[in-house]
């Protein structure tokens, strides 16, 4: 929500209001002495995207008493009394009362609280603040007559307000975001709007996870990627000596924190489950010899450690948990993988790791409300081993929805080309550090590198990738080596971090036509098997590459050109430019 | 920047953006009332990154208005 | 001219200050690109030591006096002796005369005696021209009264090739009237008017005139009777830039501006423009004011001042002209969108628009349509009134 401007929150929430029309609603009714319009779309939106049909209703201005006369049944009174304004410029006018009229203040409001707690003592649940008068005091350190008034009704709403009444602390949001992002003086002048969109968003998310849980609408579990995301690094490249994970490493102190938020979570029956695109040995490996890691293999109730999409495994987990992916929280570092979840599961609350790391353990935190229960029972506690057992009664159950329709969306553009000085370092750096979809592995040093830039007979081809999100940047590499009437793929790597949109394939697409190009037809191609490179096994074979022979961990392949190009399919939803 | 302005308008004002036109006013838009321009000026100063005082407030009676008022502003900070 | 108008001793002239233009030109149309005349270093060789002037293209002015002026239109130039008694150069001005010094009555023919003398009243040239006049078949009528005819009806458009004076041009031959446009330096924006006028298939004329300096009214009411016999209307739609300037900024020179161009200016043309009227016991007269006086703007004092005053001077004039048959009238827009509020900013005219009940600003046709009521036959018993076009914004 924070992410999204004024407006775009104000067209979603009303889309959101469509798509939920058939639901069942949830009143909430917005009572208030200041103009407090904006918090019902706000309020709305963060409801709605928890799929909860919500509709905020504004009550008539400054008329709080009256008003939660009418309120009835399940609805729920959102109410902003400010003291600031019992009056107009009350909390200036209060400094020069004398003690009498202060204490007629004071009955007079403890009098209307009262009332007030009375109508709405049959409500399921009532948002009210606590008073605060820091907007009025907070420039000078000794006490004034405002905040001693504040005060006293503060200590008579502890002490009075009925159960259902849930007090929140503004104090905390002004101290979060600083008063001058909470307020708006000008605002409040010309129209009595005291707060400023981003206090409203802050106020929401604190109030949102309490209305959820009235409804059960808790996050239960979180399901997390590994690399990058668990320990700083990739397993699959860098080894699992090599993971940042503890305050020893650079970076790894902030995913240690990160496992000790969760591993509290696990205490209070949050189920956690790993989905990850990795080998699956890779990873154990790591829960084997990182005595650093402060969850353990066994405090991830599933394991998803394949290269199938990752809203599929979602999919299954749900059905393995027997629960609705609406109870879902998902943590990735990839952009790629968080929009795939979104856009196929939007009711799974995504979370990306973002890139200024040291926000990492303050997002989780910050967003441990959504797991927020009203009621604690044993049985939540219990949730762990509960879903250990069901596990294993159910079979596995596979959905696929269509990929192809999601790829599309994304506009995936990639870019050809050719012997480019810039890239040069770019691309021996790639010969060296990728592991996983790398054919041959050759690794190369700039001096080679710059030989086959030279040479006539060489073609170095590199590959960068874009999408509506972002651009990935360079993340591929082809060398072809021609000799008389023979084309030779030296060397063919892509970044697993665009794997899974079929880029690969049209990578090869576009070097086959280069070749093609240069009047060439017969290309030879090679893959040399490695401890990490296992995902690219039978690439070639997939391609339509016809297998001449193998000895040891070596495997030859060939084809023509026009055989290729004639069997090949072409992958409509990628833009390719050159 | 008037695309910018006439997605937050049609937002706001929760119509398609074809509607926003030369010439929408509050008189073409109904959701363009007092707390619909409260809305647009919250939008506009949030994503213009500009803070507007209260006589450019009042100047914006129209779509072509709120364009000059936020030139006028980009200008100024510029 | 008929010849019995003529008499011995009539005097014209035309001045005319020759350039380095003139010369090119002349050398252009003739191919007479004698050194002498056209190169300095040459000249310099010789005893005149400058280039000298074309004799002829000094000479060829007097088929301009005896064309346009003595005896003007219709003048058959039959013979003309020519002396080139002393050089001309290129900066001098020349003062070209012709005086009538023989006529023939029954032959139709003057003679005239052609004379040019430059800025030093040195003569350059002298001669003696012969014309016959011929004569039109029927010849027109000196002064029509007002005709009830819309096809012969000529209006007069001061400030033709301003915003409001183009809309009132073409709104006007629309509605069949014959026009002069006045311009005073826009030609090439003048005659492209014109032309478009005649495509509807009324005469026009473009007559360039600075209407500040009085002497030039002579000569705009000469080519004005020259073209049409008859004047049915006028209207006023000269203007000069509005700046905004705060009092204390403000020179004379700005409010002598605006007073010279409409009042000065409108004074001089009418003394020539309603004694005709007054013949012809009819005429009507158009003033273009503003919005402004009623609902004044700040840093406008010298604009406001001028109009206020020019719609006195209407209000004056049509009580005054009223008996005699002549309609005086006004048109008060708002804010209009012409060149004259260039220097407005784009801020201020959209609020102005936004402020107006009828949600934009005038335009110019909104006031040439305004300008083609009040001269048409529907607002023959309005004088002395002000049409407000302003989108609803003053009310009274």
């Amino acid at each position: 929500m924070n992410a999204l401007t004024f407006s775009e929150l104000f067209r979603l929430n009303e889309e959101l209001g469509e798509l939920l029309r058939e639901k069942e609603a949830i009143s909430l009714k917005i009572l208030s002495n200041v103009t407090m319009n904006q918090l019902k779309p706000i309020l709305e939106y963060a409801l709605r995207s928890e799929s909860l049909n919500a509709v905020a209703e504004m009550t008539s201005y400054d008329n709080i008493l009256q008003e939660s006369m009418h309120i009835q049944g399940k609805a729920i009174p959102v109410v902003f009394w400010e003291l600031c304004n019992l009056k107009s410029s009350f909390a200036f006018e209060i400094e020069y009362y004398t003690p009498e009229e202060i204490s007629r203040y004071a009955e007079k409001t403890t009098k209307e609280l009262e009332l007030l707690f009375d109508n709405l003592r049959q409500s399921p649940l009532v948002i009210f603040n606590r008073f605060s008068h820091i907007l009025f005091t907070n420039h000078t350190i000794t006490g004034n007559n405002f905040e001693r008034f504040v005060k006293q009704l503060n200590d008579f709403l502890i002490q009075h307000a009925p159960p259902n009444f849930l007090l929140i602390d503004l104090d905390r949001i002004f101290s979060a975001i600083s008063l001058d992002a909470s307020v708006d003086l000008r605002n409040y002048y010309s129209s009595k709007v005291l707060y400023t969109v981003n206090f409203l968003k802050s106020y929401t998310s604190q109030i949102v996870p309490v209305i959820l849980s009235t409804y059960a609408k808790s996050r239960k579990v979180i399901i997390l990627d590994c690399d990058n995301t668990l320990w700083k690094g990739i397993v699959g490249e860098d080894g699992w000596e090599h993971l940042a994970i503890s305050d020893k490493d650079k970076d790894g102190i902030y995913f240690k924190e990160v496992q000790c938020i969760l591993k509290s979570l696990i205490k209070k029956g949050i189920v956690l489950c790993l989905c990850s695109k990795n080998n699956a040995e890779d990873v154990e490996e790591v829960f084997q010899h990182r005595h650093d890691m402060v969850l353990k293999s066994d405090d991830f109730v599933i394991k998803k450690i394949n290269w199938n999409d990752k809203a599929s495994n979602i999919r299954e987990i749900a059905g393995e948990l027997n629960l609705g992916t609406d109870s879902f929280i998902f943590v990735d570092d990839s952009e790629f993988e968080i929009n795939l979840v979104k856009e196929q599961l939007p009711e799974v609350k995504t979370i990306q790791v973002p890139v200024k790391l040291f926000h990492y353990p303050r997002m989780i935190l910050d967003h441990l409300p959504l797991c927020f229960s009203l009621s604690f029972t044993n049985e939540d506690l219990a949730r762990v081993q509960m879903y250990q057992q069901e596990l294993r009664r159910t079979t596995e159950k596979s959905r696929f929805q269509d990929m192809d329709d999601y790829l599309a969306s994304l506009g995936i553009k990639v870019v050809i080309s050719e012997k480019n000085p810039e890239e040069m370092e770019r691309l021996t750096q790639l010969t060296q550090k990728t592991n996983q979809f790398n054919l041959t592995t050759k690794r190369y040093l700039p001096g080679e590198m710059q030989q086959f830039y030279q040479s006539s007979h060489t073609d170095v081809l590199s590959l960068s990738v874009s999408d509506k999100f972002g651009n990935f940047g360079i993340t591929g590499l082809c060398i072809i080596k021609y000799s008389k009437n023979i084309a030779v793929i030296d060397t063919l790597l892509l970044s697993c971090r665009i794997l899974g949109r079929n880029i690969e394939s049209v990578f090869l697409m576009e070097i086959v036509k280069r070749v093609y190009m240069k009047r060439y037809d017969l290309i030879q191609a090679t893959y040399k098997k490695t401890l990490k490179n296992g995902i690219v096994e039978s690439f070639y074979d997939k391609s339509g590459f016809a297998l001449l022979g193998s000895d040891n961990d070596e495997r030859r392949y060939e084809t023509t050109c026009r055989k290729f190009l004639g069997n090949a399919r072409p992958v409509k939803y990628i833009k390719v430019i050159s | 920047m008037e695309e910018k302005v006439r997605r937050i308008m049609s937002s706001v004002f929760l119509v398609d953006i074809e509607k926003i036109d030369e010439n929408a006013s509050p008189e073409t838009l109904p959701k363009w009332d007092s707390l619909g321009h409260l809305n647009l000026i919250t939008s506009i100063e949030e994503e213009f990154g500009i803070t507007l005082d209260d006589e450019q407030i009042i100047e914006m009676l129209n779509y072509k208005l709120v364009l000059e008022v936020i030139r006028e502003c980009l200008k100024a900070s510029s | 001219m008929t010849i019995d108008k003529i008499h011995i001793g009539d005097k014209a002239s035309i001045k005319h200050k020759i350039t380095d233009k003139d010369i090119e030109q002349f050398v252009d149309l003739t191919g007479d690109n004698n050194k002498l005349h056209v190169n300095e270093e040459y000249a310099r060789k010789t005893e005149f030591k400058h280039p000298v002037v074309h004799g002829m293209l000094g000479a060829s002015f007097i088929s301009t006096v005896i064309g346009t002026k003595l005896p003007g239109d219709g003048a058959l130039w039959y013979a003309q002796t020519l002396e080139f008694l002393r050089p001309a150069r290129v900066g001098d001005t020349i003062t070209v005369t012709g005086e009538v010094i023989g006529k023939n009555d029954s032959t139709k023919t003057v003679e005239i005696k052609t004379e040019i003398l430059n800025q030093h009243k040195q003569v350059i040239t002298t001669g003696v021209a012969r014309v016959k006049l011929v004569e039109l078949q029927k010849a027109p009528e000196i002064i029509q009264t007002g005709t009830d005819e819309k096809s012969e009806r000529v209006v007069i458009i001061l400030g033709a090739t301003g915003g409001i004076g183009q809309a009132a041009a073409l709104k006007l031959a629309s509605e069949g009237y014959h026009l002069v446009l006045h311009y005073n330096t826009n030609k090439k924006l003048a005659v492209s008017i014109r032309e478009a006028v005649q495509k509807t298939g009324r005469k026009a004329i473009a007559v360039q005139a600075d209407l500040l300096d009085p002497s030039a009214v002579g000569s705009f009411m000469e080519a004005v009777n020259r073209e049409f016999t008859s004047i049915y209307g006028f209207v006023n739609c000269s203007s000069v830039k509005i700046p905004s300037v705060k009092f204390t900024d403000l020179e004379w020179s700005y409010l002598q501006d605006h007073l010279d161009i409409n009042i000065k200016c409108s004074f001089h043309i009418l003394k020539e423009i309603l004694p005709k009227m007054e013949v012809q016991k009819f005429g009507k007269i158009v003033f273009i004011t503003t919005q402004a006086i009623e609902t004044p703007n700040s840093e406008w004092l010298h604009y406001i001042t001028a109009k206020s005053a020019l719609h006195g001077f209407a209000k004056a004039l049509a009580i005054e002209y009223a008996p005699k048959g002549i309609q005086v009238n006004m048109v008060s827009p708002g804010m209009t969108d012409t060149d004259l509020l260039s220097e407005v900013p784009q801020k201020i005219k959209l609020l102005s628009a936004a402020k107006t009940p009828l949600r934009r600003l005038c335009t110019p046709g909104d006031v040439a349509n305004s300008i083609a009521f009040l001269l048409s036959d529907s607002a023959n018993f309005i004088t002395g009134e002000t049409i407000r076009v302003n989108g609803g914004q003053v009310m009274i």
